[in-house]
């Protein structure tokens, strides 16, 4: 082969190379992107749509047009389920990303509605979203993108949105996927399963989990908030006000006649307490009386009544469960993974609590959820401080290993 | 403008070679470099527009200096007119590489509060501004010829190595402009570029960009203080160690590969860095054109070593921290680069002392690996946004954090389990932190087998070696391959072979960027 032939012949081969593996990634659609034929054994769990949750749920909203949603983190993407009965309307998709912040929350909502105006919206809150200093945010900023969102952030709508199609299918990364798709069909099962982005996961990530128990779980999970993500605690920064996006959304919902029902989560005490040891305790309970103060100025300015606001994060029934001993890999809590994820189990009384929705099977102990209002905040609040105080009082060993973890 | 994009790759590119070689083919060779040098600013410019003056007023300045310098050899009378455009040079570079970092340590020192605006680094104001000395240095030697005004202005900007180097010498560069031969397109040089161009491109985007997503998670968990583990912390600098090589290796073949295009050749910057048996040898492999720059207009008119033994370490490190802090201003880069000068005065001293044993494969072997560890303990320094940061990762990496092996060790280690406990050793698995990865084994994979590439693969200036793809700064440096059939000739198979890689990489430039499960 001469120079010239060479330059010729390669062209040739790249077309073809080419023309395979995007037939191949559109074949397989590793990320429920393109729709398509659904083929057992080689394409039908997909495997990797909780890769790039982000991407793909954004897309699952134009497929499957939902009239209700869930918003949150992983939290309620884990706990908050689609099909309860509760929701009386369908399709219901559950919107939650992992680590979201309260941003991203907000734009998430903006591009269902735009492509679907919604009925109802369960919004679940956790406090590290306010955490405008987080530096989880640099890291979720790679697989956030706005351009790929029905609208912008003014709600005008987006000419790029459509964007994520075209250029998955010319993607490197997409034939990895594709082929740990066609690769992982027999072990698919075992893994974490996503229904109508409800992620129904059977076991818990966190190896440590068999070997030294639930307990080692919650450590690790509690040891994050030593970490410098929560050193500088604060609500604004110069280039995020989580009070105006909170705002925000709470306008967009009046606006648009959405029945919007807002959740603080069900998290464990040993969370709480975690707060407390960190000492942004404060700054935990400010957040609870801007989160009902906001609600009802924005409703009073609308000439509307405000949203449902549900308090499940005190010290009940259900958020003092025991914990396992250190290295008991046997016992399984009914209601939680760990300290701030709770199971499905308990996501459902949830969903009994706020849609009032009476389960034959379940009943609901007394003082799970508060519906908070600026009359009983105050009493609220302290009535949780008198909680916390015995709690302390009953858990010393609890309190003492929590305190270790400051170290 | 990057290599690694569609607009360069499918719309720049063709576009400036296909006009090079019309109005080449037409015997306007001056038109030619004229088209060269438009296209060169207008990739510079793409950037920032508003940087296109500096880089132009920095040309006209230095060529009028150096036909100033030019006669006569070394005249006295015209040093001070050197050492004008030397401070000149040097200032520049300062203000927009420095004057920050300068003002927050001067505030840090005296409690001042100087408030001083971010100013933004210019592109490649470190590569042109080195250049552009050497070249003054050179006029003054009076090693410079009579060169053409729009010559010098392509040796500058010259788009393939504008921005990330290799840090050309107008020696190599200003007489191939002048050659006739560079104006017609050869399919020759086509191909042969293209097929370097496809080896990089693949090396940036699939190698580099590929192990980058376990040494990226790494060094930010560090920044947020998390107690890493001794092999996470391992993993982490290992994974830099490699995409930094890939990525930078990767980006100076692309720039040879494009300069032969149009039939230019450019030097030889990596040359298997990794294989290398000492800190010294290292420094001949990696970065070939920067060491060549600071040996010959830093280290050598310091004195280099004529002045005694302990004058030539003290040079060395001074060559060395300079070197460092041309990187990049900040602590970590002096620090790295002080680090360097301390391995290669052990370096010197050892020879001094061992001078004339044989060498044995076994004393080879280990020569190799400590100058490897040695190796990804510097780029730590290197890559780490803060001493904190590095600190961090250094703890784990010395064990002063402990070891945590896997849970499923837990028995198998019979009666020394109760010992290993007692002298730190925990269950807690390897990865415990989540940050090496969403897949710490994958991680591990990729460590191993990018391991392998570099240290035992042929690079692709030897597999090009048939064709000269690259200036040599040591004669005999490309090292001829024992399996010939290894090197690069036009054939199907090796059609297939670039076609393919090609492929890859440029499908590879549309990330399908995954999150990565930070504890949240």
């Amino acid at each position: 082969m001469n120079f010239s032939n060479y330059l010729k012949f390669l062209p040739i081969v790249a077309s073809l190379a080419l023309l395979s593996i995007v037939g191949f990634n559109r074949l397989i659609d590793p990320f429920a992107l393109y729709g398509g034929p659904l083929i057992e054994g080689v394409n039908i769990h997909k495997t990797a749509f909780n890769r790039n949750t982000r991407m793909s749920k954004a897309a699952a909203i134009y497929q499957q047009n939902p009239l209700a949603i869930v918003l949150g983190s992983s939290r309620s993407e884990r706990g908050i389920d689609p099909s309860h009965l509760g929701w009386r309307v369908n399709p219901v998709y559950n919107l939650s990303l992992s680590g979201a912040d309260l941003y991203e929350i907000f734009r998430y909502l903006q591009h269902a509605q735009a492509i679907q105006p919604l009925k109802k919206v369960v919004l679940t809150l956790d406090f590290f979203m306010f955490n405008a200093s987080r530096s989880l945010i640099n890291v979720n900023k790679n697989s956030f993108r706005e351009d790929r969102l029905a609208v912008n952030a003014e709600g005008q709508p987006n000419p790029l949105s459509w964007n994520d199609l075209l250029l998955t299918l010319f993607s490197l990364d997409t034939l990895v996927d594709s082929i740990g798709t066609v690769t992982e069909q027999s072990v698919a099962t075992n893994k974490s399963q996503f229904i109508a982005g409800f992620n129904k996961i059977r076991s818990y990530g966190v190896k440590s989990i068999y070997n030294k128990g639930q307990r080692q779980s919650f450590l690790d999970t509690e040891k994050t908030y030593f970490n410098k993500n929560y050193d500088q605690f604060s609500f604004r920064t110069p280039r995020r006000d989580n009070w105006k996006i909170y705002q925000r959304l709470l306008l967009l919902s009046q606006q648009q006649g959405i029945d919007l029902r807002i959740v603080i989560s069900p998290s464990h005490t040993r969370l709480f307490e975690t707060i407390e040891s960190k000492g942004i305790w404060d700054k935990f309970e400010q957040w609870k009386q801007q989160l009902v103060a906001l609600n009802e100025s924005v409703a009073a300015q609308q000439g509307k009544p405000s949203f449902p606001l549900w308090d499940f994060s005190g010290y009940n029934h259900y958020t003092t469960e025991e914990v396992p001993a250190l290295g008991d890999a046997e016992t399984q809590m009914q209601w939680y993974w760990e300290s701030s994820h709770y199971k499905k189990e308990l996501g459902d009384l949830v969903l009994d609590r706020i849609f009032n929705y009476k389960h034959p099977e379940r009943k609901i102990v007394k003082g799970f959820g508060v519906l908070l209002n600026s009359e009983n905040i105050e009493t609220h609040l302290q009535s949780i401080r008198k909680n916390q105080q015995q709690w302390r009082m009953s858990y010393p060993e609890d309190v003492a290993e929590i305190e270790a973890l400051k170290k | 403008m990057l290599f690694n994009s569609y607009t360069f790759i499918f719309l720049f590119l063709p576009i400036v070679l296909l006009g090079f070689h019309l109005i080449g083919k037409q015997g306007h060779h001056r038109v030619a470099i004229a088209w060269l040098v438009g296209a060169s600013l207008f990739f510079y410019g793409w950037w920032n527009p508003a940087y296109l003056g500096l880089m132009l007023v920095s040309i006209f300045f230095n060529y009028g200096v150096g036909v100033a310098l030019g006669g006569v050899p070394k005249q006295p009378n015209k040093k001070p007119i050197l050492i004008f455009g030397v401070i000149v040079n040097l200032g520049l570079l300062a203000y927009f590489k420095y004057a920050n970092f300068f003002v927050d340590n001067l505030n840090n020192i005296t409690g001042t509060n100087i408030v001083l605006e971010q100013i933004i680094l210019p592109l490649a104001i470190s590569f042109f501004t080195f250049q552009q000395i050497a070249y003054l240095v050179d006029a003054w030697r009076g090693e410079t010829k009579e060169y053409n005004f729009l010559h010098y202005c392509l040796f500058v900007t010259f788009f393939p190595q504008l921005i990330a180097g290799p840090i050309v010498h107008h020696k190599e560069m200003l007489p191939q402009f002048a050659k006739d031969v560079v104006y017609k397109l050869r399919s020759k040089h086509l191909a042969i570029g293209l097929t370097i161009f496809a080896l990089g491109l693949f090396k940036k985007v699939v190698l580099a960009d590929g192990i980058a997503i376990y040494a990226t998670p790494v060094f930010d968990a560090a920044e947020a203080g998390v107690m890493l583990t001794f092999f996470e912390a391992w993993g982490g600098a290992l994974a830099y160690t490699f995409q930094l090589y890939f990525d930078f290796s990767g980006y100076s073949d692309m720039a040879i590969g494009i300069a032969r295009m149009f039939g230019i050749r450019l030097p030889l910057n990596f040359n298997s860095p990794y294989k290398a048996t000492s800190i010294i040898e290292f420094w001949r492999r990696w970065h070939i054109t920067l060491s060549r720059f600071l040996k010959d207009y830093l280290y050598i008119p310091l004195g280099g070593s004529r002045k005694g033994k302990s004058r030539r370490y003290i040079n060395l490190m001074i060559t060395m921290v300079l070197g460092g802090l041309w990187h990049g201003a900040g602590w970590t880069f002096i620090l790295w680069g002080a680090l360097h000068g301390f391995y290669l005065i052990i370096n010197h001293g050892w020879r001094v002392i061992f001078k004339g044993e044989n060498k044995t494969k076994i004393g080879t072997f280990s020569a190799w690996v400590i100058t490897f560890i040695a190796l990804v303990v510097s780029w730590v320094l290197f890559r780490a946004q803060s001493i904190e940061g590095a600190s961090t990762i250094f703890k784990s990496m010395f064990g002063l954090n402990g070891l945590s092996v896997s849970e499923r060790l837990i028995g198998k280690f019979g009666g020394a389990e109760e010992w290993l406990l007692s002298h730190g050793v925990v269950f807690d698995g390897f990865f415990h932190n989540n940050v090496f990865g969403i897949n710490p084994y994958s991680g591990v994979g990729w460590t191993v087998a990018l391991l392998l590439i570099s240290a035992s693969l042929p690079n692709t200036q030897q597999i090009m070696r048939c064709y000269r793809p690259a200036f040599e700064t040591y004669q005999g440096e490309i090292k001829r391959l024992n399996y010939r059939w290894l090197e690069w000739r036009p054939t199907k198979i090796w059609g297939i072979f670039t076609a393919i890689i090609f492929v890859l990489a440029v499908l590879g430039l549309t990330r399908v960027s995954e999150f990565l499960y930070f504890q949240f």
